[in-house]
This record gives structure tokens, sequence and C-alpha cells, in this order.
């Protein structure tokens, strides 16, 4: 089996630029894509049901399909039934076409800060085109982490999530770029253990024994049996 | 009202919880029952009729990071964080907790107002019983164990505050596994109507509970030569080597063997075990398998197994223990007295026991006579209501009529079995279980459930090719499950995940439903 690659293997195939809003939301970001080639190795697939789906080449013929090349729609509906969602800040680890961030945030509307992460600047482009994630560039509690500076995007995390938070895989997105997720992953848990810790997690065992500690304490007991 | 029954670890001690089970849902008909239990063990609960919903948790895993790997402490914390949080907040009113420390500590966390039975923790005082029965027992093991005549399946009965005796060991074989079953015991020769099978289990957790092949080989020597029997040899991969060892030993007898160490799932020991007319072993998960199968057991108890305690559960099994004053054994490592029970049982007594069981179950036999003194054979005697008793086989000559007729067997895949529907069932919970995995993100555990489908598919077209069906299962095996198959692990193998989903939700499922659409039955999977 390959390990997911993180080279690009460009394609040709000319991107209707599409950039005005993420242009006007933030400059940090635009600066990513001014002197991005428009696609690379990714090739955009009509489906069944009329959306777009995108896949990545990977060389010697093999590709990975995004999203669904039956429906995308129905996939992201699918994925947004299965997250556990049970704070009000969210964390997503791979944007791909957009579709299940989009999914996500209608079903979940009691959110009030996403942050979206992708590592793929060129898959992002796409997005923003293909489909409805541009309506999000407008709003200002949806953030957006674009590109593979793990250092930042770890940084940036960190110092944003001061609650407890979930956050939420997308597969096909993050398997593409293995070593960044984990790196970003990481982060995330050690914060997200060092938020729950310091806030007890709203949930009491006892008296004097927050939940979040109790939990810790599990582990204590795991470690030496 | 919602129940929450813990036990992670063991397939014999999950076993052994099924007739609590069956009491909890007799005491609370509309109670909601959830297990909390290992991820390896899932399917072994999941198959419970007893049991509502499932939860799992890898903690075999967690607890080799736990020690190993300090940088996945976060993500384990998390995780535990996440399932103690969503079981609390179902807000059981009773908990059924079946394991020390990290049971007791788990439902510590989830408790809320509702009672916990059978340990749980308190910051205070450490760990704690709630209830008399856990009490009792405890105290009974702590202080002396010979006290104790009650086997822990009563007592978990107790403890759960349900009364004893209320149900059987449960386990309900799959169709697949149990076709699965009867193509490893053909391909090592058995036939479907083969009514002289005898399980051996040779080997156990630990090497102080093992009696040896040594002691073995001339029992199973005994089985095929003298009793016309085929042996089955059952185990774990890690027992595979004390197998080797004893058909080498066998010799020409070797042949007379059909070894299955290393080549069964929990499932497929289920549905090997059922084609069995007899298990020999000693104090084993396997040895609870076959009581939940219904197939008859000889077990040999020495060391620190004790019968009386962890005993087969239910009627009519047979057991050898050479009650030494020092049995059951506190310390077998360091054993001063040269490991004298375990010696003391011999292939003779083995032989001789096997002799009386099959005569008292077969043929009735009214007057056992066990001769011997030293060694003792006892069989088992359990009636609703009331504790399972283990009775000297020469005081029970009435035994011999209340013992149950061989539980029947299904020998045959018959053409009109729901074989197909079962196979379907699984493959759609497994499709679903792969959809989830896909949508939780984490690679590994998308690939474990991807390799268990495929495994599930591979079932199916065995039990397919091997069955008596209509006409037109070949046609749909040849152009359309087989490549659809093909298909999902070329895409896998590319780590194209989404492909894999699309072929395995829509082309897979259309190829299952035209399956079960020849059978007469209709529905939607």
């Amino acid at each position: 089996m390959q390990n997911g690659s993180e080279t690009e293997i460009p394609l040709p195939y000319e991107y209707p630029p599409a950039m005005r809003k993420i242009r006007d939301r933030n400059g940090i970001v635009t600066d990513l894509f001014e002197d991005r080639a428009p696609l690379g190795s990714l090739e955009p697939v009509g489906t069944d049901s009329g959306s777009l789906t995108v896949r990545r080449h990977m060389g010697g013929g093999v590709y990975r399909y995004i999203h669904s090349a039956v429906d995308p729609q129905r996939e992201a509906g699918v994925w947004a039934d299965c997250q556990s969602v049970h704070s009000d800040t969210a964390v997503i680890l791979g944007c791909g076409l957009g579709y299940h961030a989009l999914e996500f945030a209608r079903r979940y509307r009691h959110i009030r800060q996403v942050y979206l992460v992708e590592a793929d600047e060129q898959l992002f482009r796409l997005a923003l085109d293909a489909s409805g994630i541009s309506a999000a560039i407008g709003d200002c509690n949806v953030h957006f982490l674009i590109g593979r500076d793990r250092v930042s995007v770890g940084r940036t995390l960190s110092d944003s999530l001061g609650s407890p938070f979930t956050y939420h895989l997308f597969l096909p997105a993050t398997s593409l770029y293995p070593g960044f997720y984990a790196s970003v992953i990481r982060n995330l848990d050690e914060r997200l253990r060092a938020v729950r810790l310091a806030a007890g997690g709203g949930r009491s065992c006892g008296r004097d024994d927050p939940f979040a500690a109790g939990v810790e304490k599990l582990m204590d007991v795991m470690k030496s049996a | 009202m919602n129940i929450l029954v813990i036990r992670t670890h063991r397939f014999g001690d999950i076993l052994q919880t099924s007739p609590m089970l069956r009491g909890l849902r007799e005491k609370f008909p509309d109670g909601k029952i959830s297990f909390l239990t290992g991820s390896d063990m899932t399917d072994l609960v999941s198959s419970n009729p007893d049991v509502d919903e499932v939860f799992s948790i890898p903690e075999k895993e967690y607890r080799w990071f736990l020690k190993n790997r300090p940088e996945q402490h976060p993500r384990v914390y998390n995780e535990l964080y996440d399932l103690l949080s969503e079981l609390r907040g179902r807000d059981f009113r009773l908990i059924v907790n079946r394991q020390y420390e990290f049971g007791a500590m788990a439902a510590w966390l989830v408790g809320g107002v509702g009672e916990t039975r059978g340990g749980t923790f308190s910051p205070e005082e450490g760990f704690v019983f709630t209830d008399d029965a856990s009490r009792e027992l405890f105290e009974t093991i702590r202080t002396d164990r010979r006290r104790n005549g009650r086997n822990l399946v009563d007592w978990g009965c107790r403890i759960a505050g349900v009364s004893p005796g209320c149900g059987d060991m449960v386990f309900r074989v799959p169709e697949t596994a149990r076709s699965d079953a009867g193509h490893l015991l053909a391909e090592g020769g058995a036939k479907g109507d083969d009514d002289s099978l005898v399980a051996v289990q040779m080997g156990a957790a630990r090497s102080f509970r093992q009696w040896g092949a040594e002691n073995y080989t001339p029992v199973i020597r005994w089985l095929i030569k003298d009793r016309n029997k085929r042996v089955v040899l059952l185990g774990s991969e890690d027992e595979e080597g004390l197998a080797e060892t004893a058909v080498r030993c066998l010799g020409p007898e070797g042949n007379g063997v059909i070894n299955l160490t290393g080549a069964t799932d929990l499932n497929t020991l289920g549905g090997v075990l059922e084609r069995c007319q007899y298990l020999i072993t000693g104090d084993t998960g396997t040895m609870h398998m076959a009581a939940a199968v219904g197939t008859p057991i000889l077990a040999l108890f020495y060391g620190t197994a004790y019968p009386w305690e962890t005993g087969p559960y239910g009627a009519g099994h047979f057991v050898l223990y050479a009650d030494e004053p020092c049995s059951p054994c506190l310390v077998p490592e360091g054993c001063v007295c040269g490991h004298r029970c375990l010696k003391a049982i011999t292939p003779r007594h083995v032989c001789a026991a096997f002799d009386i069981a099959e005569s008292m179950r077969e043929e009735g036999a009214q007057s056992p006579v066990w001769s011997d003194e030293t060694v003792r054979l006892f069989v088992t005697r359990r009636q609703p209501g009331s504790d399972q008793v283990l009775i000297p086989v020469n005081d029970s000559p009435e035994i011999a009529e209340g013992m149950s007729p061989l539980p029947g067997r299904r020998v045959t895949n018959r053409p009109n079995d729901n074989g197909i529907e079962s196979a379907v069932c699984a493959f759609s919970g497994q499709r679903d279980i792969l959809v989830r995995q896909f949508c939780l993100g984490d690679r590994q555990s998308f690939v474990d459930a991807f390799s268990q489908l495929i495994d599930r598919l591979h079932a199916t077209v065995r039990y397919l090719n091997g069955s008596r069906h209509g006409e037109g299962h070949e046609e749909i095996l040849a152009r359309e499950l087989m490549p659809a198959i093909e298909e999902t692990h070329t895409a896998f193998q590319s780590e194209d995940f989404v492909t894999v989903l699309d072929i395995v939700q829509y082309r897979l499922t259309s190829v299952m439903e035209s399956l079960v659409r020849r059978e007469g039955f209709h529905g939607t999977i």
C-alpha cells in the first residue's frame, strides 16, 4: 500500500480565478494563493448526482477521490450526522470541496466558532469556486487555516482555543497529508486535555473531584495495572 | 430504566454474564440494557439477545499506549473522557460492574444518582463494594476460597440483584461463522454429519494452568484409536506450538487430528464447538464458550482453578479435580507441593472420566462408578431458581435422568435456512461500521473495519459456494459480487477510501439486496 504522498503532480488544467471574497476577508490567506499554480494534480470530476467531486492524481496512474463520485452531498450529510458535537467550538480538519463543512454548519447551528483546516491550498481554491464554502468567507466566526505550516497552524489553534471544543476529521483530505494532520491532531489533543482539566469539564463526580480529574485518575490506574 | 453492565475483557468472563443479563431482562422487561466491553469483544456481546446497546472501548490498546507512548496520553485521555461523558449522559439507574479497578473507576465516573452494584470507587475510600453479595464474595475469596460453594455466574446474578439460575449461558453463533466452521472442519476431513468430533483445548492463558502436551497426547491417541473419534484441536495463535508438538508426538495417529489452533475467531470457535460432541479442556474461555453453545464439557481443574467457583455452567458437565488440602493454589508459580494437584490428574483419569460421561449421557447409565480417591469426578447440576452444584458422580445416580440430551446441532446447510439473510445482515452491519469509521476519520479504524468487511464478504462467498441454493446465485457471484470485491481491493490499495465506500454503499449493497430477494426476503439492507 502506498503511503499518503505529500508531493504534487501537475496536470494541465486552467482554473478560473474566483478569489475576490477571500481577498476581501484575509490578506494573509490571499497571499498564499497568489503565487500558486491553479490546480496541480487535482482533477475536478462530475458525479452521478450532478455535483462536482475532485480526485487527486498520486502518480503511476493512481488517484484518490476526495468526495463521493456518486453523491457528495449525501456523503456529507452522513458524515455530519456521525459527528459528536458537544461544545460551541469546532475544528474541522480537511475541507476538500467543503460539502461536509457546509452540512456540519447546517446541522449544528449552535456552533459559534468554526476553525477549518485544509493543508492543500489548491484544493481550497477549487472549493471556493465549486461549493458554497465561499459564502462562509464573510463570516467572522469561521476561521480558515490553509496550508501546511505546522507551527503556524498549531500556534493559531493553541492561542484561539481557550474552552472545550470538538474536532472532526475528513479522512479523504487528511489522508493526503498524514504527517501534517497528525501533528495538528497531537496539538489539538494536548490543548483539549489542558482546557478540560482547567475547566473541570463542567461535570462533577463528587464534592471535590471533578470529572476531568477522575478520568486522569482512571488513566493512572490503567497505567499501573 | 437505563441499565449498564461493565465487563471489558476475557471472553469467558463476558459469556458468564449472560445468565445475569437474562435475569435483568426478566426483572426489568422495559429496561434498556447497555454493555460496556472491550472493542475485541463487541461481537460476543452484541449477539446476546438481552443486550440492547453495546459501548466498546479499546482498553488493551489504551493500556499499551499508557505504558509505552507518552505522546499518545492526551488522545487516550480525550477518548476516555468522551466515552465516559457520553455514558454519564445516559443517566443509568443501575450499573452492574463485574470488573475490578478499571470497571470500578468507570462505574464511579459514569454513575450519577442511580445504584451501582459489584464495586465502585470512592476518592475517600478507594475501591469499595456497595452491595452485600459483592462484599460477601470478596470476603470469601480473600479469606478462604474453599468456603465458596457457589459458581461466579450465580454470584453475578446475586450481585445484580436477580435470582440465580434464571438463565443459561448464551452465545448465538452467526450463520456465516457456522458456515466457516463447517468449511474448516471439512478441510480437515470431517463431513457435515460427523458425530465423532471431540474438541481438545490444550493451552491456557497462563503456563501454570496448562496440563501439558505430554498429558494430552495419550488422551488424544486413545480417543482416535480406541474410541474411533476425530479430535479437533482448538486454541489461540500463541498455542500453535503446543498443538504442533502434540501432533508430532502422535505420529501416524496425528492424521486423525483436525488442528484448528489459531484458525478461529470467537464466532467461528462457537461454530466449531457447536459441531463437537465433547470438549476436553482446562479452566479456559473455550470451556465457557462450549457451555454457551451447549456442548458437553469434560473439564480438568487444578492450580488456581477452583471448580465450585468457575466450573462449566449448565447441567451435565463433568469436572476432574484433585482436591488437595492446599487447593485452590494461591502461589502457582512458587508452588512448594510440586504441583501435586496438577500431576495427580493423569491421562488414565481423563479417559475413564470420558467413558463415564459418554455412557451417562448417551446410554443413561444409572450407577456410574468412579473408584479413584485422589482425583474426584464431579458432574454439574443446575435447577432454575437455585445455585449450580457439583456432585460427585458416585453420589448421583439420578443425575443421568436429569441430564439434558445433546442439544440439536445444525450439521448441514439446508436450502431453506436463513444463511443468506444472516450473511446480508452481517454485511450491512459491518458496512455501517465502515461508514462510521470513515466519518470519524481515524485511518487505522477504517482499515480495520474494511478488513472485517472483506472477511465477511468472503465468508458469504464461501457460504454460497458451499450451499445448495436456487439458480442464479453463481451468476451473481461471478458477475457482480466477486468483481465488486476485487475493485474495492484495488481502490483500497491506492488508499482511495472514497471509492471503497462508494462501491460498498452502492454496488455491494445492491448485489446483497438481489441475493436476499432471490431468497424471498424483502427488506432494505
